[in-house]
């Protein structure tokens, strides 16, 4: 009897588990994880999928993990609106595996995130609407994702939010951005002494040849100097659940040093300028006036590049590097605009 | 996998099979926590193969070393469900009878599994789904902990342990694992009385 109860159990177990199509609700609460090369690599699917759009937030860092997305008030708004998905990038955040350091780079990753959009719509059905949305060092794997053309034909849209697709400039406009502002808020009289630190360091710099520990510093004062300007708000995060979480801060933390000190040499050299032309799907380009990380050329020279005219750039004025958190209601509006447009 | 941790319990039993005379052996249960908050629980199985007794102003201090075994499993809500297969050597000290402490060394056999489903890309690039996948890693491990009697005539013991471990290979490197074990031993027999 046991034995009978048993199969019938592990009958019906196998044919859920075989069937093509996962229910698409207004609150979808999913883990799946991609398994590619060496990686397994969880996607957390939170939203309504009623709307059978599906927005993947490529994470920062590198060394940041999907999760750190879900803490501010924006992820509920847009969870509303379309199903969100945190993916961890192949060794960050709770992605685990074994393969060699040769199979951590730009190109493998782009490849694990064309899997994850074709394992979402085997688990949801080949009509859904999925969206690209990259943030920081996601704007850098999001565009190297976009340029591939048969990648990018899997998706409806791009978004790039303060994303770091060419270091050449990125590294020049920061310099040009600690120098401008810094001597106007020198003037002024705000915080003279760190302005003055900051831009003495800039003006020390060869703009055309910066190296790996020069771009480092500049990462350093690019959040020295944003908390230094008035005009960004910040709102509160909702409090992150070390012990009781999906995610392991300790893992992920020491996970994302190493990825980021093994990809250093390739993620800090990176320019996809020259192929931007190939991106053909809409582009949405969302930058914080104040951003010393990823400054506002970046959005300017993507937005004039890509190859669609169906594209945006907004500027949020009160913004630093995570309008997000900065302007959460009407980076919404945007996202949501943009997502309803194109889906 | 199951058979690759049958092996593995074999391998490690066999381990005490030249144990002729009565020595100390011990069976402990315990909440295994790891990362403290992701429960699970272990058993394990001890038995001495040296004791030492030294006085020091009078007092005796008992140093037994001991084969270990144990099997644990616990559960990441949201991520995944490990399972482990140690084996390893302890040294436990006592000063008197009522509490013990305890350094032990192991080497584990880790198997993390997937909690939901897996879509697993094959060579043609069509992805195959599946559920419960699982990644077998080396878990060695180093841990303090401390049993106390909980009564003179009972040889039942509080057992509370801390244990940091290396997950490898992980990714590229290594992860460091930690996890917590509260619980009872159960003295089995002993030479001693």
């Amino acid at each position: 009897m046991k034995i009978k109860t048993l199969l019938t159990f592990l009958i019906i177990a196998s044919f859920l588990a075989c069937s093509k199509k996962t229910a698409l609700t207004e609150s979808v609460s999913d883990l799946i994880y991609v398994r590619n090369d060496g990686a397994d690599m969880p996607a957390h699917i939170y939203g309504n999928a009623a709307t059978k759009c599906f927005n993947i937030i490529v994470h920062g860092g590198p060394g940041d993990n999907g999760l750190s997305y879900r803490i501010g008030r924006y992820h509920s708004i847009l969870e509303k609106e379309m199903a969100m998905v945190y993916w961890d990038q192949r060794g960050q955040g709770m992605a685990h595996g074994h393969y060699s350091q040769s199979g951590l780079n730009i190109p493998q990753m782009s490849e694990d995130l064309y899997y994850l959009v074709k394992s979402l719509k085997q688990k949801y059905g080949e009509d859904i609407s999925i969206f690209i949305m990259g943030h920081s060092w996601g704007g850098t794997l999001g565009t190297a994702f976009m340029i591939d053309t048969s990648y990018q034909k899997e998706v409806k849209g791009w978004i790039e939010v303060d994303g770091a697709h060419d270091m050449p400039l990125l590294n020049k406009s920061a310099v040009e951005m600690f120098i401008d502002i810094g001597e106007s808020e020198i003037d002024k009289g705000n915080n003279k002494s760190t302005w003055k630190e900051i831009v003495t360091y800039a003006k020390s710099l060869d703009t055309s040849n910066i190296s790996l520990n020069e771009s480092a510093e500049l990462n350093y004062y690019s959040y020295v100097a944003e908390e230094l300007i008035s005009e960004i708000k910040y709102e509160d995060y909702n409090s992150v659940s070390w012990f009781f979480s999906p995610m392991n801060p300790i893992n992920s933390a020491i996970s994302g040093l190493n990825v980021n000190t093994l990809i250093e040499g390739e993620s800090e050299t990176i320019n996809y300028t020259p192929e931007l032309h190939k991106i053909k799907v809409p582009c949405l380009f969302l930058w914080g006036k104040y951003d010393f990380n990823c400054p506002l050329p970046l959005g300017q020279s993507a937005y004039e590049k890509v190859g669609t005219q169906k594209k945006e750039l907004y500027v949020f004025q009160n913004s630093g590097h995570s309008p997000m958190d900065n302007e959460v209601d009407l980076f919404c509006d945007k996202v949501i605009g943009f997502v309803k447009q194109y889906k | 996998m199951l058979v690759k941790q049958l092996t593995f319990c074999l391998l490690f039993s066999s381990l005490f099979l030249n144990a002729q005379e009565e020595k100390e052996r011990f069976l402990s249960i315990t909440y295994l926590g790891e990362f403290i908050t992701h429960p699970g629980f272990e058993v394990s199985y001890a038995q001495a193969f040296k004791q030492i007794s030294k006085f020091k102003k009078e007092k005796e201090i008992k140093y037994s070393f001991a084969y270990t075994a144990s099997l644990g499993n616990y559960i990441h809500y949201g991520s995944h469900f490990g399972s482990i297969v140690e084996a390893g050597i302890k040294r436990l000290k006592s000063k008197g009878k009522k509490c013990t402490r305890i350094v032990e060394f192991e080497i584990g056999y880790f198997r993390q599994f997937n909690l939901g489903e897996t879509y697993i890309i094959q060579e043609n690039g069509s992805a195959e789904k599946r559920l419960l996948t699982s990644r077998g890693y080396l878990l060695p491990s180093l841990s303090i902990g401390f049993a106390s009697d909980i009564h003179k005539e009972q040889p039942i013991q509080l057992y509370s342990a801390l244990k940091i471990g290396g997950q490898l290979p992980y990714n590229t490197t290594i992860i460091p694992r930690v996890f917590l074990n509260i619980g009872i031993t159960y003295k089995l027999s002993s030479n001693e009385n």
